[in-house]
Formats: structure tokens, sequence, C-alpha cells
């Protein structure tokens, strides 16, 4: 059996032995993971401002497919990954949930949430009138892209997309 | 033969069998692309003709390899503009991400397209221009919505 076939699967059984069922679960699942982090940083503006953002950048960049294709003598991986966003706002915090599901020849043990696995959950919280926090829970590896992207509409100083197939 | 005959035959191939043909742009120019990208992302936009029952027609693509590119779009009828970002390296292969915007270039007036593609992260704005220069920010239109 080749270690190019092996390897993928078994970081993904180490990766979903757990699967948080909802974002409360993946914000207590994240600080134990061994591949988790918590980033938090403080954003100089109000909170419906960013409110506003997550709400046009989150179906427009992060409604998207990718297809992974590697063929070789040795090994076909064929995987299609789709993510969920969603955003949640209400006077007091306003949440970004981004979901995602694999298909193709991929094992997925466990039983997954409705919309796919959580891959990252940000949340903004006032401090004062023109200065938010922001907590974001996320894997340490392969969610640098969605990270900054998420960072960037957070402050308003970048409103661009993730590519996701950096994710 | 030598390596960069052969090298050059079998880039003329690749083009050939991608599907890809280039855009005419004989037009009036009313569409100014203006294009940041990092090293390494080759950017082009593509154009497709959008009929009554919103199915596409591809027209053709332009390679987005200058800072300027001045483009003709038929005025009065809706275009599928779409700018693909592509890179390959060779741990992590090559990789393909594309944005799409409906436009309906109004007679007479001008349009600009922000292309930007940094440390992975991509943006595209689109600017209508009316004859006195007075501009506005046009959002982006899904095909969905035609």
């Amino acid at each position: 059996m080749n270690w190019k076939v092996l390897a993928p699967g078994m970081a993904l059984l180490a990766a979903c032995a757990q699967h948080p069922q909802n974002a409360e679960e993946f914000r207590q699942y994240v600080p134990t993971a061994s591949f988790g982090k918590v980033q938090t940083f403080e954003a100089n503006r109000p909170l419906r401002d960013i409110a506003k953002t997550f709400q046009a950048k989150a179906p427009e960049c992060l409604n998207v497919s990718v297809r992974s294709v590697e063929r070789s003598s040795t090994s076909n991986i064929n995987i299609l990954t789709t993510y969920k966003p969603t955003v949640l706002v209400s006077e007091k915090r306003a949440e970004l949930h981004v979901q995602r599901s694999l298909k193709g020849n991929v094992i997925v043990p466990g039983k997954p949430p409705e919309g796919g696995d959580y891959f990252l959950v940000a949340d903004a919280t006032p401090l004062d009138r023109n200065r938010t926090r922001i907590d974001i829970y996320a894997p340490s590896i392969g969610a640098n892209t969605l990270i900054r992207a998420v960072t960037g509409w957070a402050t308003g100083e970048n409103v661009g997309c993730p590519d996701m197939t950096k994710s | 033969m030598s390596a960069r005959l052969v090298l050059a035959a079998l880039a003329l191939l690749a083009a050939g069998c991608s599907g890809l043909k280039t855009y005419p742009n004989d037009g009036p120019k009313n569409l100014h692309v203006a294009t940041q990208t990092d090293r390494g992302v080759r950017a082009a936009l593509h154009l497709h003709a959008v009929n009554g029952e919103c199915t596409t027609h591809y027209d053709g693509t332009l390679a987005l390899d200058h800072a300027a590119l001045d483009v003709g779009v038929p005025a009065g009828r809706p275009t599928y503009l779409v700018v693909s970002f592509d890179t390959s390296s060779f741990m992590a292969g090559s990789r393909s991400t594309s944005v799409g915007t409906l436009l309906t270039p109004r007679p007479g007036y001008e349009y600009q397209l922000a292309v930007r593609y940094k440390q992975d992260i991509y943006d595209i704005a689109l600017r209508e221009i009316d004859r006195k220069g007075v501009s506005r920010d046009l959002a982006r239109r899904p095909l969905a919505g035609c």
C-alpha cells in the first residue's frame, strides 16, 4: 500500500475523530485540539460595520466548491470540498461560521453535522462604540488564507476573497 | 529537434487543446482593466455573451499579463465577465480559481475593472463612468440573476 494514499486518509481519520455538531461545540473543541488555534484581536470598527462586511463577503466569497485532483502511477485522489458560510447577527454579536464537506474517494468516519464539519468560527463582540473584539477559531494548519481574509473583513483593511484552493 | 522547439510544439499543442480562444477585441474600447497580481499568478479575462434565456456563448479570452488592458465589450447586451487566476508550483501542483460578474455596458459609458490577486486573496471591482466623468461602483452580479 502506498503511503501517499494512506497518509491523507490517516490525517482525516485523526481530524474527524470528533465532529463538533454546532458552533458552540466547535468553540469548545478548538482550544483543546492538537491542530486548533484561537486568535483574538481588536478591530477599530463598530460591530455593525463588521457585521455588514461579514454579510456581504461571506456569501460572495465562501459559497464555493474546490475540486482536488491528483493522479499518478501510485495514487488517484479526487475530492470535492464544498464550503458553506453562515452569518448570524444580533445587537450584541456577529458570528461567521464556515462549514465544509468532502465528497469523492475519501473516508470520513463518524457523523458530520448538517452542512459539513465546522472549519472556522469568527465572533465579533463590541468593546465600545468604535472598537470590536474578534475571536477566530480555526485549524492551525490549512486555514491561513481564510483566516487572513476574515481578518481583513473585520479590520476593513482588505475585503478581498480568499483563494479557497489555498485553504 | 532542439529542446526549445519541442517545448514550443508542446505549448502550442496545450494551447490548442485547452479550448480557449483569443477574444477578438475589435470593438470600441469601453472596458479598462487594471491588473495587479503576485509573481507567478496568471490572470485572464474570459468573455461570454449572454442571451435572453441566460445561456452563454463563449466569445474568447484575453490574458491579463500587463498592468493595463483596454477591451471592447458590446454595448446594450449582457456579457458575463469571468476573471481566472492560475497558479502552479512544483510542490502544490496547478490551481485555478475564478470569479464572474454580469455587465451590460451602456452606450457612451466607460467601465473600469480592477483585478487584484495578492498573497492568495483576490478582488475584482467594477466601476461605471458616465459622459460627465461621474463614476459609481457596480456590485458583482452572478449569472444566476441575469
